[in-house]
């Protein structure tokens, strides 16, 4: 008999198996997470909304389901969603006191594929104010703690989605990415996060994805976000950017073999962003496994990404400051002390540079597709530093360095994920990034699944006696 | 626009102008924060491949994929 522990920290697949083998049922699991929420997350403060008795309600109706024989993926799976994607019946808040009290009258069409695939909703998860920014004293919910260890920050923007499940208190999550905000925390906390190529996913309903923004997850397994993106994939006719696709199934071909498979690494831009030394050398060690489980590496130059990482802070600066314009003069002691100054730079931006930064991206864009003509998938750390702090030292922060890794692919559109590969000294989770061809999530599950099964990095989980004793 | 970021002066009455209401403080962090945004933004032009001289100037101008320059 498992655990509560187990089972708190438990995969998609596992919790799946033992509610068909009738070990738990839905409302037990529901039951039991929601007690760790109330005993562990006044610590931790993943949650902005816990939405428990909505839980409880979806966890019956997932109970009646399977006993009916239902077989759907998310059959009583609980899952935790960011507070900047709309929900109905549950309060959208995006951690900002301009909508504290806001409720959205339908769900996010990502949530909506949630619920029809069976999920549970627990609740909805902390975030940087809006997704942007860093997170300030003032801000309507106080910023998360790491797990792994409490006396460092969550990395974000979808810091409490990250939190949630690496703490055990959901199964798996949903995320915003612009620059990285998936990716980041999945990476800082032991998880695997992706983001799909731009708009497989999407993306009505969350507030404010701008033009480069995508809805992601976080999970504890390669075959628990393979699982996750079989749901959520669904072309989104109201979406400009979203092409139609024929579906695919992720979580074929999880063989481990990956023998043909070409890895390019861009060494020379590794090389430029200043890298901690822990998580190259966590970065160095995933590549020997890869390579030792038949990949081929190759050395690639991709000298735009460089730029597409300021493009895509450009971009996102620019369009954070015209969807908050008006509000920002009418409710400026709304916002945090925080999300008010970096919602308020991109005012001082022209057409042109906008316009600029757009052309960079398309380039940049043509430039990794030429790098795909010979290569099967990018690799690269995930994140150059360890800590939250680290990442939010001002400089570093508003230079973007801290997303040198993952913002060019938001502004490019490919498909990117992160890994965990390594352990760093002050006892917080290292990540790598696998990056695909457009529309090639498949190659990467495939080599990320691969490396996740030669290695036990995902087998590990936040010491209880830290997360229950937290506090800074 | 630049032009209003060269003194924390002028950047305040530019401030004004927008009607967004910042205190002193806030103003000077924001001054700094803004300065450093339109920087990274300028690194962007040699990226994009602004060509001076009117041949230059006609290929930069022309819609769609860019063709491969020289022999």
């Amino acid at each position: 008999m498992a655990t509560g522990q187990e089972v708190a920290f438990s995969p998609i697949s596992e919790v799946a198996t033992r509610y068909r083998q009738r070990a738990f049922s839905p409302v037990e699991l529901t039951r039991l997470l929601l007690d760790r929420i109330a005993r562990l997350d006044a610590q931790l403060h993943a949650f902005i909304t816990v939405a428990a008795d909505q839980a409880f309600e979806d966890a019956s109706l997932a109970e009646r389901r399977l006993q009916q024989g239902d077989s759907s993926p998310l059959l009583g799976i609980p899952i935790v969603i960011k507070d900047s994607i709309a929900t109905k019946g549950i309060r959208t808040t995006a951690n900002s006191r301009t909508l504290e009290d806001w409720v959205a009258d339908r769900d996010a069409i990502a949530v909506e594929r949630l619920r029809s695939a069976g999920a549970v909703i627990l609740g909805k998860t902390n975030l940087n104010e809006f997704g942007w920014s860093i997170p300030s004293a003032d801000d309507l919910c106080p910023p998360p703690c790491n797990p792994w260890n409490p006396q460092y920050a969550a990395v974000g923007s979808s810091s409490g989605s990250g939190v949630a499940v690496a703490a055990g208190f959901a199964t798996a999550a949903l995320g915003t990415d612009a620059g990285g905000s998936v990716r980041l925390p999945a990476g800082q906390m032991g998880l695997v996060g992706f983001k799909a190529t731009h708009a497989l996913v999407s993306r009505t309903g969350v507030l404010h994805a701008g033009s480069i923004g995508d809805v992601g997850a976080l999970a504890r397994t390669v075959t628990d976000a393979a699982l996750l993106l079989n749901v959520l994939a669904a072309h989104d006719p109201s979406d400009p950017d979203a092409e139609p696709r024929t579906s695919v199934d992720y979580s074929r071909n999880l063989d481990g073999n990956i023998q043909e498979i070409r890895v390019g690494v861009p060494w020379h831009y590794i090389d430029e962003v200043p890298v901690e030394a822990g998580v190259r050398t966590a970065f160095e060690l995933a590549l020997i496994e890869l390579e030792r489980l038949g990949a081929t590496l190759v050395r690639v130059e991709i000298p735009a990404l460089a730029y597409a990482r300021t493009a895509n802070f450009v971009v996102l600066n620019a369009e954070h400051y015209a969807a908050h314009e008006a509000l920002l003069r009418t409710h400026w002691a709304r916002y945090g002390r925080s999300a008010r100054l970096y919602l308020a730079q991109g005012a001082f931006l022209s057409a042109v540079d906008y316009l600029r930064a757009r052309a960079a991206g398309r380039l940049a864009r043509e430039a990794v597709d030429a790098v795909f003509r010979d290569v099967d998938l990018l690799a690269m750390p995930t994140s150059p530093v360890v800590t939250a702090e680290a990442a939010r030292k001002p400089d570093t922060h508003r230079r973007g360095i801290n997303a040198s890794f993952t913002a060019p692919f938001n502004l490019t559109g490919h498909p990117a994920f992160s890994i965990p590969c390594g352990m760093s000294a002050v006892g917080l989770p290292i990540g790598f990034q696998l990056v695909g061809r457009r529309y090639d999530e498949s190659t990467i599950y495939r080599a990320a699944h691969a490396y996740e099964q030669a290695t036990e990095w995902h087998t590990l989980s936040p010491p209880e006696t830290v997360a229950a004793g937290g506090g800074e | 626009m630049r032009d209003r970021l060269e003194t924390l002066d002028s950047f305040r009455q530019a401030v004004a102008a927008l009607a967004l209401p910042a205190g002193d403080e806030e103003l000077a962090v924001l001054w700094r924060m803004v300065r450093d945004l339109c920087e990274q933004a300028d690194e962007l032009r040699g990226f994009t491949g602004e060509i001076a001289g009117e041949e230059a100037a006609g290929s930069s101008l022309l819609t769609g994929p860019r063709l491969p320059s020289g022999g």
